[in-house]
Formats: structure tokens, sequence, C-alpha cells
């Protein structure tokens, strides 16, 4: 994620700001300066910018949907998958890539929504990009904040309206340094964000100094697999090492079924940490 | 209470599981998806298809009236038909008044959670044409749901 | 829930409210729950993963989204059925408010209005005012003309209509995505499906 921070290119032309709308995929969401031209914009497409403006307030988190809903999401995800590759491994290649693009997602977003000053009214402002943006330095005005180049999805657009979110941040959380702050991370924050409670466990290998685990004695999201050849929790392996990843710490995540007493679906996330991290923990500190 | 059999017929008029207990004594006698229970299924649907078919005529077009029991001398048939055109049936000795509830739970915890949200099992059981309207041979066969049958049904049996 | 069944086939204006206390207790007290913006990302991923290996061919997107849908659709009906306990609808009118007040708020917790009913009341528009599938989505300008986001929507209604033996179309016909001032759905009923009878039986 070496990536150069974006500029708004001056080759497009304004009249594609205040006509039609979308981004050009191979440059990235465009960001938008805080004057006239963001006005034209956030007018021409109130509707739209709004609800992605608020999606990232930390009080837009909490809206649900049936398990039932997700389940059928996922399991039409896993047959997709199953239809596409040839071999199992395929297979959890292809779900462990779905969940590390949502993974590289989640750091920004947590770590911005966890910036907010708790109480801060309800207000349009959208911040998210590369790793940079969330080291402290990018708590500009709004618009003028440098934006990262996201690769598709979530994208970097700052429009100062009534309120700002950001007047509503006095400092961006700090990136994790550290190794297990940044697995606290995973197992605490990240967890409860996606299943509403922190994981089992967190421990570390007593035999491989890399090497990590996470456990999870009822995994939510795969409960109604019954099959037991395609490991589905690769899709949670690659969330893991999506968040993991995108924070500089490059590992490898892997998911091991280990049933143990009464939890017949319990789930041992092995994390191996590349020997780049281990030698910077021992530098740095 | 005494449970004598179990049916599923599914929207294609084929018998897609059955479950027939001999001995009172034994939960686990009788047979599964048997094919001695062929014709028995053929005439159980009948005898529902034609009752059901009727009582919808002597009720008028446009309101609901599902068959719910029919009761001989010797026992009671319970049905439950869904929307979807499922028919979930249990004979059962005439001291059963009433076994929706059972059938409700059959349905919305056992086939809901072990067939329909399990995508290595098939919702529609007929895999052509020639295997519609009450000439198709499949059954239910996926294990957790067999299981689950027997846990929920085998106390009920004597 | 026999009671309620029979609520839903009393007179209209009753059924209205009926049928929406009837579903908010089911959200409420009957349904297990899960973040929706791991819903929202997960179909974000599996769309865009799609855009890549069908190469920005969005037409192609579309229609794979929709068969995605009917797949879900033709299981989906049994686990509504199963928690609904409602029996077939009398009318067209009342499948969509079974869909918007019910089906929608049971399992993605939304309520999309029900509008633009054409003459011969055979079709009819479902306005999405929130939708969980597309928040955080901002479409690429390539796709913007032909992409529909989420159409796996209609794959879902389509294959659950078919299995009460409605066969319907359903599209898209516009997006705030794509600019246009609200989210409308299409659903046509071509014709009520026959139910098999027994060979021999005709």
């Amino acid at each position: 994620m070496s990536h150069k921070i974006i500029n708004p290119s001056t080759s497009v032309p304004p009249a594609n700001a205040a006509g039609s709308t979308g981004y050009d995929y191979t440059i990235g969401p465009q960001q938008t300066l805080p004057n006239s031209s963001a006005q034209s914009v956030a007018s021409t497409l109130a509707g739209t910018r709004s609800v992605y403006h608020e999606s990232l307030h930390p009080g837009a988190h909490g809206a649900h949907v049936s398990v039932a809903a997700y389940a059928f999401l996922f399991q039409e995800m896993v047959s997709q998958a199953r239809n596409a590759s040839k071999t199992v491994s395929e297979i959890e290649l292809r779900l462990h890539r779905h969940g590390y693009h949502i993974g590289l997602r989640l750091l920004e977003l947590l770590k911005f929504r966890s910036s907010v000053t708790p109480g801060s009214g309800r207000s349009f402002f959208h911040k998210s990009g590369g790793p940079a943006a969330t080291a402290g330095d990018a708590v500009g005005g709004a618009g003028s904040a440098p934006s990262g180049a996201g690769a598709g999805g979530a994208g970097s657009i700052g429009t100062a309206q009534d309120e700002s979110l950001s007047s509503s941040i006095t400092t961006m959380k700090r990136r994790d340094l550290r190794l297990l702050e940044v697995l606290q991370f995973v197992h605490g924050p990240v967890w409860l964000y996606l299943f509403d409670r922190a994981s089992d466990d967190l421990v570390k290998s007593s035999e491989r100094e890399n090497e990590y685990m996470i456990i999870d004695n009822t995994p939510s999201i795969t409960r109604f697999i019954s099959s037991t050849n395609v490991q589905c929790d690769f899709f949670v392996c690659g969330i893991i090492e999506g968040v993991l990843d995108l924070a500089s710490f490059p590992c490898t995540v892997t998911a091991h079924s280990v049933p143990e007493d009464k939890f017949d679906r319990r789930v041992v996330f092995v994390i191996r940490f590349d020997q780049e991290v281990l030698e910077r923990e021992a530098l740095r500190f | 209470m005494a449970i004598y059999s179990f049916w599923i017929f599914d929207r294609h008029c084929n018998c897609i599981f059955d479950r027939e207990w001999t001995l009172k004594s034994n939960q686990s006698s009788g047979t599964t998806n048997s094919k001695q229970n062929e014709d028995t299924a053929k005439l159980l649907y009948g005898m529902i298809f034609s009752l059901r078919s009727i009582s919808q005529k002597l009720s008028g077009e446009g309101s609901h009236n599902e068959i719910r029991t029919i009761s001989t001398g010797k026992y009671r048939a319970h049905i439950l038909c869904t929307a979807s055109g499922l028919w979930f049936v249990l004979l059962s000795d005439l001291k059963q008044e009433d076994l929706s509830h059972v059938l409700r739970y059959l349905y919305s915890e056992i086939y809901v959670k072990t067939v329909v949200h399990n995508w290595f099992s098939p919702v529609d059981f007929a895999e052509s044409d020639s295997e519609k309207r009450g000439q198709g041979v499949r059954k239910i066969r996926n294990r957790s749901f067999l299981a689950n049958v027997e846990r929920f049904l085998g106390p009920m049996v004597n | 829930m026999s009671a309620n069944s029979a609520n839903i086939s009393a007179s209209s204006a009753g059924s209205k409210k009926s049928l929406k206390t009837f579903s908010d207790d089911i959200w409420k007290n009957k349904t297990a729950k899960i973040n929706a913006e791991l819903f929202t990302l997960t179909y974000g991923s599996i769309v865009s993963q799609l855009c890549t290996d069908f190469e920005r061919d969005f037409k192609k997107v579309n229609s794979h989204l929709s068969a995605m849908g009917y797949n879900i659709g033709v299981r989906l009906i049994e686990d509504f059925l199963a928690r609904t306990a409602l029996p077939r609808c009398d009318s067209f009118t009342q499948t969509s408010e079974v869909i918007s007040k019910c089906a929608f708020k049971i399992f993605l917790n939304v309520t999309p209005q029900v509008g633009n009913w054409s003459s011969s009341k055979d079709t009819f528009s479902l306005f999405l005012d929130e939708n969980p599938l597309s928040d955080f989505v901002e479409l690429p300008m390539d796709a913007v003309k032909e992409l529909w986001y989420s159409n796996i929507l209609c794959g879902v209604l389509k294959g659950a209509l078919e299995m009460v033996q409605m066969d319907c179309d359903v599209w898209f016909v516009s997006d705030v995505l794509r600019g246009d001032q609200n989210t409308e759905m299409r659903v046509k009923l071509n014709r009520i499906m026959k139910e098999e009878i027994p060979a021999g039986e005709d």
C-alpha cells in the first residue's frame, strides 16, 4: 500500500462534477474541494452524497439485518466460489479474497469512528483513504485533508456542510504500532464490530515466535454451513489479514476447526507474521 | 402418545421423505425413505389431494381453507400445507387431537434449518420434468435432517 | 400465528396496520440479527469481484447478480413462510403489501414504499428509500450507466414469488447510485402458475 496520494486531477472536466455521477475507477474516487464545485456536487447528488457521508459517522453503525438474510447471501457467495473453482484450496482462496477487501476497509472505518468524540451531532463528512490518512495528520479542515487512493468502494471525499464531522475529532486515533496492540484491536473492536462480541481468546503460540491465535468458540457466520471439507472461515481469515496488512503487519492467517467440549464448531485462527514484523518489533522497542 | 409415520410431499406431488415406525417399543424400528412405501405414499397423497380439493371447492373461491386433520376409525392424519406447496403429514393414533405445533416445528426448525439453509442440499427434488407430477424418486437424504427428525419425533412414537 | 394469518386476509384497511405490527413483532422478538454493515461490505465485495471476473461487462454482472438472487429466493421463501405462517395472498395488491411491510422488514429491516401501480393492477413499484445493500457505495463512471448495483434483489423476488406460483418479472428502473432521484424496482405479474397435479389425474 505504498500508493502516492492522488490529488484531484485537473484533467477531469468540471462539467463532469456538475452533470454526471461516478468516478474513474482507474484513478479512484476524486477529492472534492470545499468551494463552489463542492456545493454543486453536493446539490446535484444530494441524495447519494448524504447517505454516503452519513455512513461514516459512528452513529451510523448499529443497524442490523437478519442473520437469515446474511446466511443466504454468504452461502450463495460460497456456492459461486465453488462453481468457479477446481480445488478446495481455490475456493478457500476466493473466500479469503472477499474477506481481505473487507478487512482493508474495516481498519480505516473503525479507527476513524473511534476518533470521533462521543455525542457529537450527526453531520456529513467523509474521510478515508490510505494508511497515512489515519496517522494523525489527517485532521485538516474538511476537504483539505489528504486522501489516499482506495482501490474502489469507499472513496475519499471531504465536503464541508453545516457542521463537519471533523470538528468533533480533536485528535485522530494513533495507528497501532506494536504487535500486541494491533492483535488486541482485532480480538476486541474488530470482533465486536463484526459479531457483537469480542473473540473468545487471544493466545501466543508456545512453539513459534511469530505465531498467534484468535479463538472463536461459536463462529456466527458459518453456523449454517454443514460441509466440513470446505473451510468457510477462510472468509474471516481474509478479514483479519486485510486489517493486519493495512496496519503494516504483513502476515498469513489460516483457520482450523478444533472442536472442544460443547463447542463443536470452535475455530482457531492462526496468524503467522512475516519475519520483518518481528525484526521491527525488536528494533524499535 | 403414538405416532405411526411422517411424510413430506413437495409441490411436484412427490413424496420426498417418509419415515414409518413399526414397533412402539423400538424407536429405531421401521423404515426410512423406503421403496416399499411408494404405493402407500401415493394413496396417502391421493386421499389428501382429493379431500383438499373438495373442501376448497365447498368453501368457495378466494378464501383459504387448508385441510388440517383427517380422522378415520383407526388413525388420524395431521397435515400442514405451506404456501410454497409443501405438505407435512403425520399419522397418529386417535388420541392426538392436534399436532399442528409439531408439524410447524418440523417445518421451521428442522426442514428450514437443515435443508433450506443447506446449500449442499437441493430444495427442488425434481431434476427434470419427467420427475414432476408425482413421478419423482429423489428423497431427502441429508444426515443432519434425518438425525434431527429422529431426535424430535423418536420420543413421541410411544 | 393463525390469528395473525386471519388478519392478513381481513379488510385491506385493517390488514395494513396489523401486517405492520405483525412484522415488527417478528423482527423485534423472533429474529436473530447481525451487523448490517457486514452485510453491506460482503455484498460489495461480491459485486466488485464479479466486475473483475466479467472484465467490467456490467450487463453480464447484472444478469449474474439476478441469477444469484434467484437461487436465494427459492430458498428464502421457505424461511419466510416458516417464520410468518402466512397463507397465499388473495390479490396482487396484498402481495405487494406483504413484500414491502413483511418480507423486506423481517429480512433487511427496511420497508420500501409501494406505488406506481399500472392501470391493470398487474405491475407495481417498490421505492427503496433505504437500501442496506448500497451504503458506502459510489459507482465508478464506467458502471454508472449500466450496472444495477442491487440487482440481486430482483432475482430474490422472482425466485421467491415463483415458489408461491406467481410468475413475475422484476427489474430496476432507477437507482440513486446512478444519480437518479430515487431507487425504484418494478414487479410485474405475468401469470399465476397452475399447481401441479399427479400424472393421470387430468
